[in-house]
């Protein structure tokens, strides 16, 4: 990148520089100097395609030289021998991808067929968003990365038969279609067609009739994408990454190829599509503003009170800080908000979840184990995955928590439940009790993960209520501002008052810490400003500019 | 000179023939299960209700008659010096209808080409094969559409969709004739089968693969009754 910014700066002078000389150069020698420059283009623009694709030869020193990336970087999740079996590829959704077996996710070829080694580099370049595998673009540099990959085909039979040779089943890409309304309109027709949203969801939330069953081709448990979650698309958001996902479908997977039943057209419409699914989000924020209302604060997220509340987005991570630790949340991002009046607040937080958990039977769960995984039952007795989870059915969730005693300056209690003498309190709702009729919300007390959440003894004075819509829910958590309760957290305008997230999604067999959670944000009550205020600041206003203006007339005088 | 190579190529030739013609012999018999039955459950129809149906449907992964005989066990003869199989002018259809594939275990000729229509069910089936061999596929298939896969080499192909998870089928790409496939009583029949000693060959989908070693005699018919048990569990630890 740097290389090419130079090499245009270097180029702009140098053109800049002989145009301004063309100008007293007489009509012949015009000529010829445009004839030097276009060659001189031309050459420039074969060396720097040159620069920017030059693949490393493969050969036995560059395969020695690879397995020594190999063994820096890669087995701990791949496996010695590459067969995707590593010690870490246990606590890991996706499995990391089995070599030897040699099937890819990510390919320009059709499917069943080997990647050709300018897949196996933008992948290892750009990492797969949302799954362990990082960006090794900034790790390695291109030759380390050609390296390790001549290293990986060795590592499997079939790149050594020449009959499966990749650059043979390459598919052709086009170049994209202009986005119109009307091609999105085109490629939604495409998704009912190809019938996406079996997997996918109506929305793209991932959330489709068979989306709860999907497997890898070892019997792991996978998920569609939520196709409104960019963040996560394993190989890419561009409309060529899209539309070659569906071209060659992902091998390993249960993402098949659309290239014979879906014309070419049509799944570049459906690119267009599944990209204008995508949601931004902004998680540069980390203030939560309560909006002071008159109104009786609503139980119900769909009040339309909550379209005048701002809204804050909290980045969410699995809890790895204490045992057991999680490392496949399912919540990663949260949309929260804050009504208040005289008397109440109120707290609407919204989040994706694929799928409505309501009942609760934690069975003969506790104590949970570290390594208890998500993993899909099987109905074949032959399947034995190293963790089943047959024996519990777990509730979604979520809280809020506050510091239980008012902070001073910017100490904190430790986000992770707080810990001996700084305790927090928590308001959670859980949806289960909400089934069953219940107050699903519960105020709670921790000190520290040794000091977990523990429900107050007396009757929980919050209320809420979730709503369940398409793999999302919206839950209204509502209290009084100040309580008589000591171990409760006031609430008061003017300050700032540290506020965290915390969820937990049941069929992702989340409980306890096994959760996502953020950090600390703030939350700031504010107050009804006096008019006074806005008065006074006009006042300033007009009279600091009367002054400048004086200043700038006397100034201007006695110069003259 | 001439006459000499004559006369070799004629006793070749005889020699050949009285080889290739030493006289067929059949294998029958029946494949019968014992031991303890897994118990598979039978599988939830819980998807497209207006097109698969809806409840249960039985497990087809072990398949017993009323005396134990097996269904759908892929018997063959390893190794047997005679015909091969021809690649079928027709492609070899492998269809599904109410989300069930039209067959459960199906034989086509190593190099065929197979049809994979969706003409029925009017919802989309993702063909998803599993082999080692041939390169597998993953392709979408709505309604009205169909895929052909090319089955280059000898191997058993897993065939399923993931949108349906109870679809699985299995395709067997064989290169010669001596093979059979057992009824609901577990019987078969391999015909004209050169003389000679051979092994046998059982494999069904949840109890494994099984080599027994036959004598097929000139016009006789070998009897070969057998029983299968249930795999060892695999444990991870």
């Amino acid at each position: 990148m740097i290389l090419r910014m130079q090499c245009l700066g270097c180029l702009k002078r140098f053109i800049n520089k002989k145009l301004i000389i063309i100008k007293e150069y007489s009509m012949k020698e015009k000529i010829k100097i445009m004839k030097f420059l276009t060659v001189f283009i031309i050459g420039a623009v074969i060396c720097y395609g040159n620069i920017a694709s030059a693949k490393l030869p493969e050969n036995q020193e560059a395969i020695t030289a690879g397995k020594k990336v190999y063994t820096r970087h890669c087995w701990p999740c791949h496996g010695v021998d590459g067969a995707g079996d590593g010690p870490a590829a246990e606590i890991l959704e996706p499995r990391p991808r089995n070599f030897v077996s040699a099937l890819f996710k990510l390919r320009t070829t059709t499917t069943g067929n080997l990647p050709i080694d300018e897949d196996l580099f933008k992948t290892i370049t750009n990492g797969m968003p949302g799954s362990a595998m990082p960006a090794f673009g900034t790790l390695l540099n291109e030759d380390e990365r050609w390296q390790v990959i001549y290293y990986i085909k060795t590592l499997s039979d079939y790149f050594a038969d020449k009959s499966l040779d990749p650059y043979n089943s390459k598919i052709t890409i086009g170049s994209p279609p202009v986005v119109t309304q009307d091609v999105i309109q085109k490629g939604r027709t495409a998704y009912e067609k190809a019938e996406c949203f079996k997997c996918h969801g109506d929305q793209g939330k991932g959330n489709g009739d068979s989306a709860s069953e999907l497997t890898d081709q070892e019997g792991y448990r996978l998920l569609p994408r939520n196709l409104t979650k960019g963040w996560k698309y394993r190989g890419g958001t561009s409309l060529t990454d899209i539309y070659t996902r569906f071209t060659t479908g992902m091998d390993g997977t249960p993402m098949p190829s659309f290239i014979d039943n879906l014309t070419d057209d049509e799944r570049w419409n459906l690119a267009a599509y599944v990209k204008s699914l995508i949601k931004e989000r902004d998680l540069t924020g980390n203030m939560l503003k309560g909006l002071k209302v008159e109104e009786e604060l609503p139980v119900d997220a769909e009040s339309p009170l909550w379209e005048l509340a701002e809204a804050l987005e909290v980045p969410m991570a699995g809890q790895i800080i204490w045992k057991p630790r999680w490392l496949i949340p399912s919540v990663d991002t949260m949309v929260v908000q804050c009504l208040f009046n005289d008397d109440e607040i109120a707290f609407k937080l919204t989040y994706d979840d694929r799928f409505k958990d309501v009942e609760h039977d934690e069975g003969s769960l506790l104590p949970i184990s570290d390594t208890a995984y998500p993993i899909l039952q099987s109905e074949d007795p032959e399947f034995d995955p190293h963790f089943t989870l047959n024996e519990y059915i777990l509730r979604d969730s979520v809280a809020i928590q506050f510091p239980q005693n008012p902070v001073e300056g910017t100490e904190k209690p430790h986000f992770m439940w707080g810990y001996g003498n700084d305790p927090v309190y928590l308001l959670k709702w859980n949806s289960d009790a909400q089934e069953q009729g219940n107050n699903p919300v519960f105020e709670m007390n921790a000190k520290g993960h040794k000091k977990p959440p523990k429900e107050q003894e007396t009757a929980s004075q919050a209320v809420g209520k979730g709503i369940f819509t398409d793999g999302q829910w919206s839950v209204v958590i509502k209290r009084k501002l100040v309580t008589e309760e000591k171990s409760d957290t006031q609430f008061s305008t003017g300050t700032f008052i540290p506020v965290s997230f915390q969820a937990w999604d049941g069929s992702n067999s989340e409980i306890g810490s096994r959760m996502s959670l953020s950090t600390w944000n703030y939350l700031i009550l504010e107050g009804t400003m006096p008019i006074s205020v806005y008065i006074y600041t006009a006042i300033f206003v007009i009279a600091a500019a009367l002054l400048e203006w004086l200043f700038t007339c006397r100034s201007k005088k006695s110069k003259e | 000179m001439k006459f000499l190579a004559g006369f070799v190529i004629f006793f070749l030739m005889i020699g050949l023939s009285s080889h290739l013609f030493a006289g067929n012999g059949t294998v029958v018999g029946t494949i019968k299960f014992e031991g303890e039955n897994p118990g598979y459950p039978d599988a939830n129809i819980n998807k497209d209700p207006e097109v698969c149906g809806t409840g249960t449907r039985p497990t087809e992964k072990l398949i017993l008659s009323a005396d134990n005989g097996i269904k759908n066990v892929f018997v063959s003869i390893v190794g047997v010096a005679g015909e091969k199989l021809a690649v079928p002018a027709e492609n070899p259809v492998f269809g599904q209808e109410k989300c069930n594939f039209n067959e459960h275990v199906m034989v086509v000729p190593t190099g065929s080409t197979v049809d994979f229509p969706n003409m029925v069910d009017k919802v989309m089936h993702n063909l998803h094969s599993y082999s080692m061999k041939n390169r597998p596929f993953n392709k979408g298939v709505p309604f009205g559409e169909k895929i052909s896969m090319p089955f280059t080499k000898p191997e058993t192909v897993k065939i399923t969709c993931d949108v349906h998870k109870w679809m699985i089928a299995y395709l067997i790409v064989h290169d010669d004739p001596y093979y059979a496939i057992t009824d609901a009583d577990g019987n078969f029949k391999i015909e004209n089968v050169p003389a000679g000693t051979y092994k046998l060959q059982l494999w069904q989908e949840s109890l494994g693969r099984k080599k027994i070693d036959i004598e097929v005699k000139d016009g006789e018919e070998s009897k070969v009754d057998f029983a299968m048990t249930p795999r060892k569990r695999r444990k991870k630890s």
